[in-house]
Order: structure tokens, then sequence, then C-alpha cells
């Protein structure tokens, strides 16, 4: 079956008072229906910019450069703010992680979801009532039919972020763009979320891009992962070959610098030293070399492209992690 | 015996060293007003209810546990940012809930606090020499250039370089933010650090950097830790020990390797399944005990066993009777009638 999102070789740069922020620098990724492609990094590496860039809700001064962005089979790029109207909602619907942005506080969540409805489809009150009613019901919603006449502050996180995916699904999206939507939830309420998300891509066959900073999610939610640094792609692969054989040196600094739940860790934490660059002045080479154990001159010298090395296995790094140890290992070698 | 001793009066811990931190039967209760002008009493918020733990010189307890179970509000009460409703916190011996202000006020040295959000609880307008100064100066310690020095000695030991003292909060990134914080809770050589999600606003990448400081700076000073985080992940890697808080009670408390491998309580085991591991092998067949539904309101607690309403092991009984703290091996309580594992039999 063809892609529901096909992005390529996109740019999005941000053009600011004096500079111009590189947050999309070339990423290209697809996602199947009902499958879930895991977008993870380190904040600001420009995964919401990505997430944004589909919707073409772009910040001020944000332009797409370059690339196409496929959804359905139609390039998106090319198309007028109005026409992008009718896509939002139709075929793409975004969650975030603080549903407060995009519920409207003085408006109870019966009518929210009855006009996002209208905007939507032709539907007459009582239609409209009773599709919230569904979708409320749908997102496990407790007593769906009370909560019509409640007003977003009066809700939970967690039944607030479950609103805002009743109001993603109403018209039946084929791709979800889930933007961090447990970050600032309960571990326990997370689970809930995430299982959710998960039944109703199954039973609606959706696409979901699920975009986090957190490894675990990815490890249990995720089919395929695309880990983004400073603005590209570094790795990509299905979750559990990443997971296995990971290859680019910032994977694997990612997932060692982690506490983890199920090891006893007596030894000092890995962690990364210094900070993710600044997109306005992107490194020329590998962009990971300031911060990488493994750098040698060619890490600053040769940008390592992002190839397929090995089936469905995509990463960008010129000392890729267990790749025979002479090349792999330059610590090893010298 | 120790329950007739005087209050005042810490009872020997069971190896007869004295407990650093030793909080007792503490309750917090924040009034629930309404009206703008004539504001009526109409309830009353029960965010801890009757927690106790020790905790020993040089160690660190975490604290965890759902936003709304009361973690932060007990590590408020162990710094005197908020008092006791009532119980007893004796700090080196000494009960904080009992002082007046103004002792509390010279005590407070002791005891600091290192918040979530760095950005937040530093000053926008101070510089950092500024901002670290302060509690010298409201304490009277030193003169200017003493005062000075030692800002240079806390940049050093919290890793920023000197030059950072003329520079203002918001040049900093949001870790090294988090090591202002921790010069500044620093600067009056506490005994006692009680972090609140220290981590938790900061990247994956730089966490660790802060855990392996403020791992570093226990040690050289010999701080006691209190680190209250929703992320156990975080808590079982710098504690010895983990209390798992439920609605304002303390449920169970055991070293790292118990609350993870053998917990008792049905909570803990629920939270701990539900934390994501980075591993799929792991992550996709390891059984989902995540409660269902949210926590209650603390203003109307359920009865008995305030978990009942979530818990998959409710009978009749957890309803009727709250069941009390008992042990599961050393070092190991929880509070459970149905507990996941048998209770050691009490001693002889
Ligand atoms: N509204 C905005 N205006 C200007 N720059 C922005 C805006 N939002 C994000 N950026 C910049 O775009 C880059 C990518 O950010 P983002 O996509 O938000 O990263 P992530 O989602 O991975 O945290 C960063 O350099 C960030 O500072
Ligand atoms: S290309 Fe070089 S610097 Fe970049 S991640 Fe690989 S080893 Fe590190
Ligand atoms: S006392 Fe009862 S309700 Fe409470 S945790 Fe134990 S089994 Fe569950
Ligand atoms: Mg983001």
């Amino acid at each position: 079956m063809s892609n529901v999102l096909e992005i390529d070789g996109l740019k999005m740069h941000i053009r600011q008072s004096r500079v111009t922020v590189k947050a999309v620098d070339g990423v290209s990724l697809s996602i199947a229906p009902g499958e879930t492609l895991g977008l993870v990094g380190e904040s600001g590496c420009g995964k919401s910019m990505t997430g944004m860039s589909i919707m073409k809700l772009l910040p001020n001064g944000g332009h797409i450069i370059e690339g196409s962005i496929n959804l359905n089979g139609r390039d998106v790029v090319p198309l007028s703010e109005k026409q992008m109207r009718r896509i939002r909602g139709q075929e793409v619907a975004v969650i975030f992680q603080d549903p407060m942005t995009s519920l409207n506080p003085t408006m109870n969540i019966g009518n929210q979801l009855g006009e996002t409805l209208r905007i939507h489809r032709e539907a007459s009150d009582d239609e409209a009532r009773e599709r919230a009613v569904e979708v409320l019901e749908l997102v496990g919603m407790p007593r769906p039919r009370e909560r019509l006449h409640d007003f977003p502050h009066q809700l939970s996180g967690g039944l607030r972020q479950r609103v805002m995916i009743a109001m993603s699904l109403v018209c039946s999206p084929s791709l979800l763009i889930a933007d961090e939507p447990t970050t600032a939830l309960d571990v326990t309420i997370q689970a809930q979320i995430l299982d959710l998300l998960d039944s109703l891509r199954r039973e609606l066959h959706m696409a979901v891009l699920l975009i986090t900073h957190d490894m675990g999610v990815i490890a249990g939610r995720a089919d395929r992962v695309a880990v983004m640094y400073a603005g590209k792609i570094a790795e990509q692969a299905e979750t559990s070959t990443l997971f296995k054989r990971m290859r680019h040196r910032y994977t694997e600094a990612l997932v060692e610098a982690i506490p983890r739940l199920d090891q006893e860790t007596t030894a000092e934490l890995y962690s990364i030293p210094g900070l993710p660059p600044d997109l306005a002045f992107p490194p020329k080479a590998c962009r990971f070399a300031a911060r990488c154990r493994f750098d040698t001159d060619i890490c600053h010298q040769v940008e390592p492209p992002l190839l397929e090395h090995e089936p469905d296995h995509l990463y960008a790094c010129h000392h890729p992690a267990g790749v025979g140890a002479s090349q792999s290992d330059p610590l090893v070698a010298v | 015996m120790t329950e007739a001793s005087s209050p005042e009066e810490p009872p020997a811990a069971p190896n007869g060293a004295k407990p650093f931190l030793d909080v007792r039967n503490v309750v917090k209760e924040f009034p629930v007003t309404h009206g703008a002008v004539l504001q009526r009493r109409v309830g009353v918020v029960h965010a801890v209810s009757g927690v106790s733990f020790t905790v020993k010189s040089g160690e660190t307890l975490g604290l965890v546990g759902e936003s709304g179970c009361g973690k932060t509000t007990t590590g408020r009460m162990i710094v005197a940012l908020e008092r006791v409703t009532s119980g007893s916190i004796f700090i080196d011996g000494e009960d904080i809930a009992r002082m007046s202000m103004r002792r509390v006020r010279r005590k407070r040295r002791d005891m600091q606090m290192m918040f979530q959000d760095p950005y937040a609880s530093l000053d926008p307008r101070m510089r950092v020499v500024t901002i670290l100064r302060e509690p010298l100066a409201i304490q009277g310690i030193g003169t200017r250039p003493e005062q000075e020095e030692r800002v240079r000695d806390l940049l050093n030991d919290v890793g920023l370089a000197t030059s950072s003292m003329d520079r203002y909060p918001h040049e900093f990134s949001g870790g090294q933010r988090q090591r202002i914080g921790l010069a500044r809770a620093l600067a009056l050589h506490p005994k006692l650090i009680v972090a609140d999600e220290p981590v938790s606003a900061l990247d994956v990448s730089i966490r660790s950097q802060i855990l392996n400081l403020m791992n570093r700076l226990q040690t050289k000073y010999g701080l006691t830790y209190v680190i209250i985080s929703h992320d156990l992940s975080v808590v079982k890697y710098m504690a010895d020990r983990i209390g798992v808080m439920y609605l304002g009670k303390l449920v169970e408390i055991a070293g790292g390797e118990d609350i993870y491998a053998r917990p008792a309580h049905p909570y803990t085991n629920g939270l701990v399944s539900a934390i994501p591991i980075p591993d799929p092998d792991i992550e996709r067949h390891k059984q989902m005990d995540a409660p269902k539904g949210e926590i209650p309101s603390a203003i109307n607690p359920p009865s008995g066993c305030r978990f009942r309403t979530r818990c998959p092991r409710a009978q009749p009984l957890c309803g009727q009777v709250e069941p009390p703290l008992r042990a599961f091996g050393p070092d190991h309580l929880a509070a459970c009638h149905f507990p996941l594992r048998d209770p050691v039999e009490a001693a002889a």
C-alpha cells in the first residue's frame, strides 16, 4: 500500500532579524497507513518544526525552501493557506504536549467538538452532539455525555489530552502528528494515553508521527524510528534493529546517558558534554562532532552522508558503532 | 518505650545511630476557601496525611509518586518553606515543627531547596554574583570580598567559569541554570538538600551531567539528599532508599532494587510497570499493571486504603480499615492488606 506521508529533502528555515535558523535541514521520512514512526532527539533539534511543516503551520519567518511533503499522494508544499485549511483536520491532525494551547478555555467540550465537526462537515446540532459523544467514548472518556458541559480547566491533564485526541479524530485524519503528547503527564497516565493512541491507530488504520525525547516511549510504541540531531536525521531503522544495532554515535550516546530502571547503576552515568549547536550556525561537517567521543579529523571536515548502509537501516556517521572494530572504533584503532 | 518518650526527643534508630532527618507523622492540610471577599472555608485538602520516614546523614532518599501525591509539600515542610499542620520534623535532633519562625530562619542554613525550574527561581534582573551572594548577605556571613570569594568557590564547585559572575540567568542554558540553582543551595554549607524535580526540565543529554555533579558534591561535602521526582529511573539511580507516596500517604519505602524488583504494594508495582524501558525486547513483553483511572481528589480521599479506587487487588476490608505499614524485609515497609509478597513475621 502506498505511504500516507512521504517527505523528501525538506528544508524549513526561519528568517529572523539577523540570522536564519536552519530548523529543518534536509529531512526525508515516510509513514505507511497504520504505522507509527517515532521521531526522537533533544529539544531544539527540529522535531516539532518537522511536524509543523507537514501541517504548514510555520512560525513567523518560517519558509519551506526546498523539498516536498506528499500527503496521500499530493504535495502540500505549493498549496495555499485556504487549501491547507481543508487538509488540516481532514487528512492530518496534530496533538501537543499541552492541550490547553489548542483548546478554547471559554467554550465547553461539547461545543468545541461540535464546532470542529461543523467546520469540516455539514452537520446539524443533534448530529454534532451525538458524534461528539461518540468520539469521547472512543477516547475512553468516563461518562462522556456529562462531560459535554465541562470546560477544559475543569479536567485533569490526562482527560484534557483525551479531549484533544477526540478533537483530532472528529474527521478521521489519515495522519496523526503527536508532538510530545505525554511529556507533561504522569507515567501512569502516559501509559493510558499511549495505549489509547495505539488502539486508535489500529482501529482507524491511521499513520502516526510520534515525536518524543523519550527513548523508552520509542522502544515500546514505534514501529520505526528516526533519530534527529541539529535539523537532520542521524539514523533511521526499524525499532528493534535500531536498539539492537545502533550505529550512529549520537544515538548510542543518547541511550547511554539515560539512567535505566532495570539496571543497577553504580558507575557514573555517561553524559554528553556541551550543548547541541545553534541552528543559525550549524557545523559544516558532522553536526555532532563537537560532542562526540569518537570524532576524528574527517568528522570535522566531511559531512557523513545519510545512506542505507544496511537493509532498511540508514545512518550518517563516519565511525559507526559495532561495524568492525578497526573502522568503527577509532579509539581502538589507534 | 519510644512511644512513651517525650515528643521533643527523637528516638534512636535500630542501629543506635540517630537519623539526620526524622519525619514523624507529619500532616499538612490546606483550607479550601470559596468567595473572593468573604472567604468561606468549604473544605480541606489533605495534602500530607501522617507520613513518617528517616534519612541517615550522607544518605539519599528518593520520593516518588504521581503529581498531587504530596511529595513536594513534604519536601517544602522539611526545609520549613511550609509549616506542618501536625507532627514533627527532627533535623539533626531539633524539631523544626516546634521552632519559632526566628529560630527556623537561622536553622534554614542547614537545609536548602533546589527547584525544578531554575529559571523561575532565579531573579532575572540579578547578576549571578548577586544571586549567589544573597543568602550570605541575608545571614550576615562575611565581608563583601569574602562573599565574592565564596561565590567563586561555589561556581568552581558546580563547574561554571568565574566569568559567569557578571552574567544574567537568561544568558545560560537550562543545565547551566540548574548548576546556578545548585550553587545557591550550597552557599551556606547546608547539611541537607531537598531537590524537587531537579532534572525534569532538562534534556536527557544534560540530565546526567547534573546528576553526576550532585553525586560528586554529596561525597565532597557529606550532604544528605531528599530527591523528589516523578521519574523513578532518576530516583533509583540517585537514591539509597525510595519512598513511594500516594494521595498524601507513604505507601512503601525500601531500597531501590526492592522497589523495582520486589515491590510489595500494588501501587508501587503499577508505577514501576508504567515506566518505559529503552529496550524494545523488554518494553514490548513486560506485564503492564499501570493503575487505571486517575488519582482521586485530596479533598475527599477514599476511606480505608486511599489506593482502593484504582487497585486491582482491593477487597471490602480495604474500604474499612486503613492498612498499617508492615515490614517486608530489612529496611522495607509497605502499607497494604493484600500485598504482592508476604510480610516478614514480627520479631518474637
Ligand atoms: N517560533 C519559533 N521562532 C523561531 N525559532 C523557532 C521557533 N520554534 C522553534 N524554533 C527554532 O527551531 C529549531 C528547532 O526547534 P523545534 O522544532 O522546536 O525542536 P524540537 O521539537 O526538536 O525541540 C530550534 O533552533 C528552535 O529554537
Ligand atoms: S561522524 Fe564522527 S563525529 Fe559524527 S557521530 Fe560519527 S564518529 Fe561522531
Ligand atoms: S490495601 Fe487493599 S486497596 Fe490498598 S493497596 Fe492493598 S489491596 Fe489494594
Ligand atoms: Mg518540540
